[in-house]
């Protein structure tokens, strides 16, 4: 049976080359794999609140930014278990971006310090991390539903000064510089900005905005 | 008053209180039955004189003047009523003063004699306050110097001005801020100082001289007397007035010292207003600029209305006795206020305009797009539903900020038609609040080269008042091996399948 012998014959090339490919596949995986800080483009110099390294999203934080991850005493949110250093950055170039993702970071250059809570608004971001990892700001966010986590009426204190939430609200990125209402500097007001991630890992297109009303303060929520 | 030293006889007094009741309708009738007619000193009463002829035992008495004040506004008569002593009123004639007249507050301008002589009979519930214009003696054996004395007796200076000064800003002062019921002014005949006082307000509220002696003359109609003259009230106690202290305005304001206030609350009290002035309007809550409103042209005002009504329209006057009513035409409501003289109106005109609706920046829309919308005006704390048209669709529900404003996200329904479509904010009952934005809405599949659009003002400013936030990261290690993983995975299922072929065709080749 030629038949027989030339199918045999195709089909053993046909397996071999298979086999050589899939060993291919299977290695060039596993290379991949061991070394996990070759691929991408972004920095990854950074830890999260679980000690992994970080890669993040967008561009590399910029030294001028002179951001500090502590000094402004802490960022709270009892009611979703968060407690991290308050540190401080500076808008650079239009974008707020904290280099590092185990602190809340104070916005120098926008609204007031926390200091001076009943003059302004303080403004304050902090990273939330997709696949797997533990920012700050994946405490403040549900991911699965697309909003955020934390209720109205929630406490946060912002270095000793206490506000409670009353609005929280998903925001597209592209929309939010030209978002006056949140951009407001109003006294006692708190504006706590994070990215909303997704539920399918792919990187984020909306920040959750947490607004807050410092308690005690002469705008403060309705009794 | 030695000239008069024996009042009307009560045959007088009979006749002229017939002749005062009919004198009303038959005002040429006086001539006839009056003791000592003079149509000069006894005018007929006209029909803005209010004589008062149902209170047995009073003879001279009247209401204010309906004449025409200051501005053109009408003296409300009824505030105030000038008599004789009320010695010889009934017990009757008394109730009927405080029933049918409101009286509750008498002020007597005579001596202590004279009140102990021929005491008032006591109102029902009305106070009474003395307050002698000559002092302890108020008798002259001259009119024209009981006339000369009506305007500053014992005048020395302004910080001893004798009591006839002292009495005019005591009497004006109460009457300016008596406002419960009506006063009852009197002295002995209710003609000099009674006249002399009724002329003091009367030239604060803006009357003219003809009606100020026409009044005055009229106690000589009731009376039935000749006393009364031009030559005493003009010739004497206006002309001293005027030479010996600059005029009735200085009188007033510098001698006796009516502040503009209590000249202000005098106005207020004893003329008619008219006042046809909105203080504030609102439409559910949104206030209404009232310059705007009251030109032709008229305000618009955003507001969260379905379908505007008068009730949503609300009115305040600046004069409590003026009222209001409020047309509705579609979107315009044009409000009239009526002054309280019935007569004097004013127009304002708002029209209420739909809060305007507007997108964020957003690429071509999809059904399952999402969009920020935002929009301003509505009623601060209220729910509202997103809804899609055209048929009613509720996708989102938003709450006003303290600011009237909303944001909120929404997202287009999976299931929405490609095309053109309406976007609006409704009331808890579905009723539009909001003006419908216009959106074209591309089919999924070619919405790469189909652009979305919004109409109108749907988008909002793009101009960056803040930063963007880069909050985003990932962790080395994590999702991100997913294709390494997957790419390993196959290559092992790809080995795994072939080591099944060679053990399943090795036997067959043996057989």
């Amino acid at each position: 049976m030629t038949g027989t012998s030339r199918r045999g014959r195709w089909g053993g090339r046909l397996t071999a080359l298979a086999a050589v490919v899939a060993v291919a596949m299977v290695a060039v995986a596993g290379v991949e794999l061991l070394t996990p800080h070759s691929h991408g483009a972004g920095s990854s110099t950074s830890v999260d609140l679980a000690g992994a390294p970080v890669q993040l999203d967008g561009p590399p934080p910029v030294p001028a930014a002179s951001a500090t991850p502590s000094g402004h005493g802490r960022f709270a949110v009892p009611s979703v278990g968060l407690d991290v250093p308050l540190g401080a950055l500076s808008v650079v170039d239009g974008v707020v971006e904290p280099p590092g993702s185990t602190s809340a970071y104070w916005v120098r250059n926008l609204g007031v310090e926390p200091s001076a809570a009943p003059r302004g608004t303080v403004f304050v971001a902090m990273h939330s991390l997709r696949g797997g990892g533990v920012g700050p700001g994946n405490a403040l966010i549900d991911v699965a539903d697309g909003r955020a986590r934390v209720a109205v009426g929630a406490t946060v204190t912002v270095d000793g000064v206490t506000y409670r939430v009353t609005r929280t609200e998903t925001v597209a990125k592209r929309d939010l510089p030209a978002d006056a209402a949140i951009w407001a500097d109003t006294p006692d007001r708190l504006v706590v900005v994070t990215c909303l991630q997704r539920p399918d890992g792919r990187p984020s297109v909306d920040n959750v905005v947490v607004e807050a009303t410092r308690v005690g303060g002469s705008h403060s929520t309705p009794s | 008053m030695s000239r008069r030293p024996v009042r009307p006889s009560a045959l007088l007094r009979a006749s002229t209180t017939a002749v005062a009741a009919a004198a009303v309708v038959v005002g040429v009738g006086l001539s006839s039955t009056a003791a000592h007619a003079d149509p000069d000193l006894q005018p007929a009463p006209t029909a803005q004189d209010h004589a008062i002829t149902d209170v047995p035992g009073m003879v001279n008495g009247r209401e204010l003047g309906a004449v025409t004040g200051l501005g053109g506004q009408r003296v409300e008569a009824s505030r105030l009523i000038r008599s004789e002593s009320l010695d010889k009123v009934t017990a009757a004639g008394a109730q009927t003063l405080a029933s049918k007249y409101h009286v509750d507050l008498v002020i007597d301008l005579r001596t202590p004699t004279q009140v102990a002589e021929k005491p008032d009979v006591a109102i029902p519930g009305a106070q009474e306050v003395h307050i002698s214009m000559f002092g302890a003696d108020g008798d002259y054996s001259d009119d024209t110097a009981m006339y000369h004395d009506l305007v500053d007796k014992g005048y020395v200076d302004a910080t001893n001005r004798g009591p006839m000064v002292s009495a005019y800003a005591q009497v004006l002062q109460i009457l300016a801020t008596h406002t419960s019921g009506t006063v009852l002014v009197h002295c002995s005949h209710g003609m000099d100082r009674t006249g002399t006082v009724v002329d003091l307000l009367d030239r604060v509220l803006g009357v003219g001289s003809a009606d100020v002696l026409h009044d005055y003359l009229l106690s000589n109609t009731q009376l039935g007397v000749t006393w009364a003259t031009p030559a005493l009230l003009q010739g004497t106690f206006e002309h001293d007035v005027a030479t010996k202290y600059d005029g009735m305005d200085s009188y007033l304001s510098k001698t006796i010292g009516v502040t503009p206030a209590e000249a202000a609350a005098l106005r207020t009290r004893f003329l008619v207003s008219d006042d046809a002035s909105a203080s504030a309007i609102t439409v559910d809550g949104v206030t209404v600029p009232l310059a705007a409103a009251s030109t032709a042209a008229g305000a618009t005002v955003t507001a969260p209305v379905a379908t505007l009504s008068a009730a949503d329209v609300h009115v305040s006057t600046t004069n409590a006795a003026a009222r209001s009513t409020v047309a509705v035409q579609g979107d315009t409501a044009v409000v009239t206020v009526t002054a309280a003289d019935g007569t004097t109106t004013a127009t304002y005109t708002v029209h209420v305009a739909r809060p305007v609706l507007a997108l964020g920046v957003h690429g071509t829309l999809t059904p399952g797009s999402t969009v920020t919308i935002g929009s301003s005006g509505l009623t601060p704390g209220a729910a509202y539903q997103v809804v899609v048209h055209s048929t009613p669709q509720v996708i989102g529900r938003v709450t006003a900020a303290p600011d009237g404003t909303v944001r909120g996200s929404v997202t287009l329904p999976a299931d929405l038609a490609p095309g053109a479509h309406t976007l609006f904010l409704a009331d808890a009952t579905g009723n539009a609040v909001s003006d419908p934005l216009a959106l074209t809405v591309a089919s999924a599949t070619t919405a790469s080269s189909t652009s979305g659009s919004a109409a109108g003002s749907a988008t909002t400013t793009t101009t960056a008042v803040g930063p963007s936030v880069a909050t985003g990261g990932t962790v080395a290690g994590g999702r991100d091996d997913a294709p390494w993983l997957a790419l390993g995975g196959l290559g092992v299922l790809v080995l795994g399948g072939l080591g099944a072929l060679r053990f399943r065709s090795r036997p067959r080749a043996e057989h």
